[in-house]
């Protein structure tokens, strides 16, 4: 094509040509000739770039280049008219829409290239790219990513505190990303695979030296690299948005902008109370056992498991909670990462006052490793989450810090009542380790993880099954894996054993002595609980807990998602799981026929 | 000689040693179960296949008679419930056999959203052909199979004949050993169809392996070496195509058109043999030969077509060899087919319908009459036309007749 050539040079010239002129007439002085110059050549390259597109617009190298001017003077011009119609929320959200849109082309043309290999399992992961893309599976994923990252930090309410803002836009984004891609991968792979097993297409490969696991490896290979691809896309929306949320706003805050700096983007690490020292709670519930049976000498003969369990709870309950001109110690230990960095240790503490109004203010005195922490008493809002700061030279050699909460309530006269603290992260000290941006990316890479085993079950359950059994398949596992700790919980407090705190096998046998105490009582209904128990935590049992490794809500709460818990949903979710499945997968297919039955 | 299932010693009495079969089926039967794991279908009951290396073998059948379960299983694609298969002495979903292997199914089961280009380098791909290969086969492929204009359009777009002919070329880019062609020519135009038929005898001419399995009788009797045909998932009858369809009792002589006094002097010769002439009549032009020639005038007076194009010609890799001045190239061989034929002479037909239509890549028997076309040399197998003609017979009726014997 000579004349395509001519054209392409042509452009070329013109543009190094204009260039040229144009500093050589700047150099002289003469900037107003110079940026006429740039301005004229500007567009006659921009006549001659659109001439050449129409003609040669069957190429379909051109046509996607076409296709981007298009697109790309169309987002200048609504830029522009936000900008000239002072909305600046909109022209960012172009830009942002643009540039992510720009990232995924120019990802997927990696993408393609890194799948261009004449290996059949690269040969089938980039086919599996390219169906994604053309089929539309993942245009719905792409178009609510490009239009809701974008346009979620400007659809939340200017008048809120911007930390508030920032962990609202941080937790929806990655959530709705997390769940997109999930439900996206699920379909796919599932479609992909059982489409080829439907519409026959798998008679063509298969007939091809590529084998049978090649195969599903190649469909899994295109998934994950595909996910790979729209969750970098993703990310960086996410990260820009939330930067451009830190930096922009009218009205700055100075507290509201420390907060965000020191509780939202930010790592840090927590550290969950301990007994204090001399504070043993076997002892502790001998003591209690033994009152308990001066008391009541006739009920605690024989101690069973639940009765045990009853009375060690209520020990933890009453050190969570401090009764007025009273004083309980908390251990916290591991600090010594930051008494070493010098940096400020947070308590941040969530009061609840047992008998007073919602909007009581507590009043307590705080002593951290035998060191008045202030003169003044504390003033804390009830039930609401504060953070005291703690410079790091409370926290002794051994990296522990003791921490005294006396409760200044007057006994007599009682306005707040005993306070307490709910165990999950009711109390705790957080340090700073780490900055946001590792972080972020290692929340990515865990929920990239995440997908890897939904593509996995996806191509093995397609393997197995027709597309609809096998998407609804995946979902089921998709929602029992993301909901593991709630389902346990529900599972536990539909049919209650003695003891929760026993090894698996023992709470297997439970099970069943007590079915058999249920039944012999004639309690027919809780010892049928008993086996639909069992059927939910064998389930449980068989799926990954997505909830164990969850990143996103401690991301937006500014804590640290480690190194080592991404390394255990790697190892868990992403090999041991996937590859269980692999396994499976590989055992099913090989034992599948291809064709049915035609005569 | 014809051989059937009742007499399996006969049947590959002419087969060679296991070592040079290309595919192996010893008492292949297939039985399809349901849910109960009750029989349902016996599509394949108790077959015995074996196909010699280099031979074009046709697998006739009717609907249902078994003929695609058997090739499933040939291609892995299902298991035979009893007996065994072996494909190039190896089981057949060994994954290195499968790169000896061309397949084209019997429906079109391409990528929709894929263009003509990128399926076939995604088929070659799967055959780890490198990208300059690939490039080179799938360049020499789309113009063969006339899809070279239409190359960057999505297979979902295609017509079916478009999609047949992608099918074909896919099942070509690894230059196989061994084509199994299921239905190959469902969808084709009459131009497609002949080039499927060139496609088959230029491959054997190569020595290659084809198994074709169609319904177009008169297309698999064009092309093939051996039958097979296929009856309730049996074997009914298998031999070569001369054994079970030449007519040994009867002779055709085909000449210019004589008159009526020629003629009248043949049938005296005849007669004097105690023969007699059972039915004359003039042969007609076959309509393919007819169609060929207008898409041919037609694109000589550069008339455009938004399809495929009437297909260029056999891709450089698939030809015997581009040098070898013994063997007519697939081009040649095209366009000797495009060329206007000449007006058809009357012959002599004795025989009604049972006759076979020439084995040939012409229709003009004369010329073979007349000058025998140079056979092909080399170790592959010649497949001239020549065979179709006895000249002896032609010799015989010109010698004069024996003097009678008085005492007769």
């Amino acid at each position: 094509m000579p004349y395509f050539r001519t054209w392409i040079w042509t452009l070329l010239a013109l543009a190094a040509g204009g260039a040229l002129v144009a500093t050589v007439v700047a150099m002289q002085g003469l900037f107003h000739v110079a940026g006429w110059i740039g301005l004229g050549t500007g567009a006659v390259i921009f006549v001659w770039l659109l001439r050449g597109l129409w003609v040669w617009r069957d190429d379909p190298r051109v046509a996607r280049a076409g296709t981007f001017t298009v697109l790309t003077v169309l987002a200048v011009l609504l830029i522009l008219l936000f900008a000239l119609t002072a909305r600046p929320g909109g022209a960012i959200a172009v830009a942002g829409i643009w540039t992510m849109g720009v990232t995924l082309l120019a990802g997927i043309f990696a993408l393609r290239f890194v799948f261009r290999g004449n290996s059949p399992i690269l040969a089938v992961a980039r086919t599996l790219v390219d169906e994604a893309l053309r089929m539309k599976i993942a245009l719905v994923f792409v178009i609510l990513l490009f239009f809701l990252v974008p346009s979620l930090p400007f659809l939340l309410d200017a008048k809120e505190l911007l930390h508030y803002r920032v962990k609202f836009f941080l937790t929806w984004a990655l959530t709705a990303v997390s769940v997109l891609l999930s439900l996206m991968t699920i379909f796919l792979a599932c479609s992909s695979v059982s489409g080829d097993l439907h519409e026959r297409q798998i008679f063509l490969t298969l007939t091809k030296p590529v084998s049978r696991n090649g195969y599903l490896l190649g469909k899994w290979l295109g998934v994950v690299g595909l996910n790979l691809l729209l969750i970098t896309v993703a990310g960086l929306g996410i990260f820009a948005f939330t930067l451009i949320l830190q930096t922009s706003g009218s009205q700055r805050d100075d507290a509201d902008l420390a907060i965000l700096g020191n509780e939202v983007l930010v790592a840090r690490q927590a550290a969950e109370p301990q007994p204090p020292p001399g504070m043993d709670f076997d002892v502790l519930y001998q003591q209690r056992l033994e009152r308990l049976r001066r008391e009541f000498p006739e009920e605690y003969v024989q101690i069973t498991p639940q009765v045990e369990s009853t009375i060690r709870a209520a020990l933890v309950a009453q050190w969570y909670s401090i009764e007025p001109r009273n004083a309980e110690g908390y251990l916290f230990t591991g600090l010594s990462p930051a008494r070493d960095a010098g940096a400020e240790l947070q308590l941040r503490i969530k009061p609840w006052a047992s008998s007073s109004q919602v909007e009581t203010v507590i009043t307590v005195a705080l002593r951290l490793n035998q060191r008045l922490y202030s003169e003044a008493p504390l003033r804390l809002a009830n039930n609401v989450f504060s953070v005291i700061p703690i410079p790091a030279g409370f926290v002794d050699e051994q990296g522990q810090l003791l921490v005294e909460i006396a409760n200044l309530d007057d006994a007599n006269q009682p306005v707040t009542g005993s306070i307490s603290f709910t165990r999950a992260r009711g109390l705790e000290v957080l340090y700073r380790t780490g900055s946001f941006t590792p972080n972020f990316c290692r929340t990515l890479v865990m929920l990239w993880v995440r997908t890897a085993f939904l593509a996995a079950l996806g191509v093995v359950a397609a393997a197995a099954l027709d597309f609809p059994v096998a998407a609804l398949f995946c979902l089921m596992v998709y929602v029992g894996a993301s909901a593991s700790g709630y389902l346990q919980e529900s599972l536990a407090f539909f049919a209650a054993l003695p003891r929760e705190d026993l090894s698996a096998w023992q709470k297997f046998l439970g099970v069943f002595q007590l079915f058999a105490q249920h039944w012999g009582e004639g309690d027919y209904y809780e010892a049928l609980k008993l086996p639909v128990r069992l059927f939910g935590e064998a389930f449980v049992l068989l799926i990954p807990s997505f909830s164990r490794f969850s990143p996103v809500p401690s991301l937006a709460d500014g804590r640290l998602v480690s190194w080592s818990l991404l390394g255990q949903a790697f190892f868990w979710v992403g090999l041991v799981w996937t590859g269980l499945l692999a396994v499976a997968g590989a055992w099913i297919f090989a034992r599948r026929e291809l064709a049915r039955v035609t005569v | 000689m014809t051989s059937t299932t009742a007499d399996p010693d006969l049947r590959h009495d002419a087969a060679p040693a296991s070592g040079d079969l290309v595919v192996q089926c010893a008492r292949l039967t297939k039985i399809f179960r349901d849910f109960w794991l009750r029989h349902r279908v016996r599509a394949v009951d108790g077959v015995d296949l074996a196909i010699p290396r280099g031979q074009v073998f046709g697998l006739l059948g009717p609907n249902g008679s078994g003929k695609s379960t058997t090739i499933k299983m040939i291609l892995a694609l299902l298991r035979p419930t009893s007996g065994r298969i072996a494909v190039f002495g190896k089981r057949p979903d060994d994954v290195a056999t499968k790169k000896l292997i061309g397949y084209l199914p019997e429906e079109s089961y391409l990528y929709r959203f894929l263009n003509a280009r990128e399926t076939l380098d995604y088929y070659g791909r799967l055959f780890h052909l490198d990208r300059r290969q690939r490039q080179k086969r799938i360049d020499m492929l789309l113009n063969m199979v006339g899809l070279e204009a239409v190359q960057r359009r999505p297979v979902g777009e295609y017509s079916k004949g478009m999609q047949r002919r992608i099918g074909l070329a896919q099942a070509l880019i690894n230059d196989p050993q061994f084509l199994i062609l299921d239905e190959p020519t469902t969808g084709l135009d009459p131009i497609g169809t002949r080039q499927i038929k060139d496609l088959i005898l230029e491959l054997a001419r190569r020595g290659k392996t084809v198994l074709l399995c169609s319904h177009l009788l008169a297309d698999v009797e064009d092309v093939c070496d051996r039958l097979a045909i296929m009856f309730g998932g049996r074997i009914r009858l298998e031999g070569t195509v001369d054994e079970l369809l030449v007519r040994q009792d009867q002779t055709i002589l085909q000449t210019r058109q004589l008159d009526a006094a020629t003629i009248a002097e043949i049938e005296k010769v005849l007669q004097r043999r105690g023969q007699a002439i059972e039915k004359i009549d003039r042969p007609r032009q076959r309509l393919e030969s007819l169609f060929l020639e207008i898409v041919h005038r037609a694109q000589e007076e550069g008339l455009q077509t938004s399809g495929a194009t009437s297909g260029g010609e056999l891709a450089a890799f698939l030809r015997v060899q581009d040098n070898d001045p013994s063997q007519p190239p697939a081009a040649a061989v095209l366009a000797q087919l495009l060329k206007p034929q000449p007006p058809q002479p009357p012959a002599v037909e004795p025989t009604p319908a049972a006759t076979p239509p020439p084995k040939t890549e012409d229709q003009s028997l004369i010329r073979h009459l007349a000058d025998t076309a140079p056979a092909p040399t080399g170790k592959n197998k010649p497949r001239a036309p020549a065979n179709d003609i006895d000249r002896s017979v032609i010799d015989q009726l010109l010698k004069p007749p024996p003097p009678e014997d008085p005492n007769s």
